[in-house]
């Protein structure tokens, strides 16, 4: 039940923010939909979804920033491999072992790799990612490290 | 005029990686690294463009016209969640038919952060 209230609740402010006509008219027809979908949803996959708190979200915002400038940092150097006359690469495959363990801190692990320019994830199985690199010396830890705190012991 | 100058530097970089990821695609030599080009088109390009866009609606957001800004976000997030996993799709799904990801040229003596 409460996880259907919270799902109401972000649809309804979406909604609000999305229309920004606040007549009764579109604000009755925004409770009455938000209400429909959030009943809806909650009889599909009470079971399947992935289970998260506050905290994870919390968490999941502080390592926001990091990931956003380590973004930037891999496109500075990948721009710069890409422009360098002799396109100084060397592609290669690697197994590196993967620290989150639920569904949720697998995703976000695999996404942020992707999302970084340069590292691309293939495959993850039995706690290790596939990962396709432009260049020599990914440095993985770290992110690794920290998608495992954001995942935190929940 | 300082906003505008801002946005339009934002706008202009973001251009400008844009331009970069494609010359990537071009350059690089198959198709597991051209994902690595096209990424920097969705990651930097896309957001410094959003960022310039976000600069533009300022002056509406201190007028109380705010609800710009939040969808530019809104997009933001999107995109940020949605090109990884385009990107991962094809690549898996280019990996499981059996392409190559040794074929291409390689540099031994080459260095680079990630």
């Amino acid at each position: 039940m409460s996880r259907a209230l919270v799902t109401f609740v972000v649809l309804f402010v979406t909604w609000l923010l999305w229309s920004g006509v606040y007549e009764p008219l579109t604000i009755g027809l925004g409770v009455l939909s938000c209400a429909f979908v959030a009943w809806f949803s909650d009889r599909i996959d009470s079971e399947s979804s992935p289970k998260t708190d506050l905290g994870f979200w919390i968490r999941l915002l502080i390592y926001l920033p990091w990931l956003l400038k380590e973004i930037v940092i891999a496109n500075l150097e990948i721009a710069r491999v890409i422009c360098a006359p002799s396109l100084p690469i060397s592609p290669q495959l690697l197994q590196v072992p993967s620290g989150p363990k639920t569904p949720m801190g697998q995703a976000l692990y695999a996404n942020s790799i992707t999302l970084t320019p340069g590292t691309i994830t293939l495959d993850l199985r039995d706690g290790t990612v596939l990962v396709h690199a432009l260049c020599k010396g990914s440095s993985q830890g770290e992110m690794d490290r920290r998608c495992c705190a954001v995942e935190g012991t929940s | 005029m300082v906003l505008d100058i801002v946005s339009w530097a934002l706008l202009v970089g973001g251009g400008l990686f844009c331009i970069i990821g494609g010359v990537g695609i071009i350059r690089l030599p198959d198709f597991y690294t051209r994902t690595h080009g096209a990424s920097i088109t969705d990651t930097l390009g896309a957001g410094l463009m959003l960022a310039g866009l976000g600069v533009q609606t300022l002056p509406h957001f201190l007028d109380g016209d705010w609800l710009i800004l939040v969808k530019l976000l809104a997009i933001t997030i999107f995109l940020f969640i949605t090109s990884p996993t385009s990107g991962h799709a094809l690549v898996k799904a280019a990996y499981a038919r059996g392409v190559r990801w040794d074929q291409a040229k390689t540099d031994p003596d080459a260095k680079g952060k990630e």
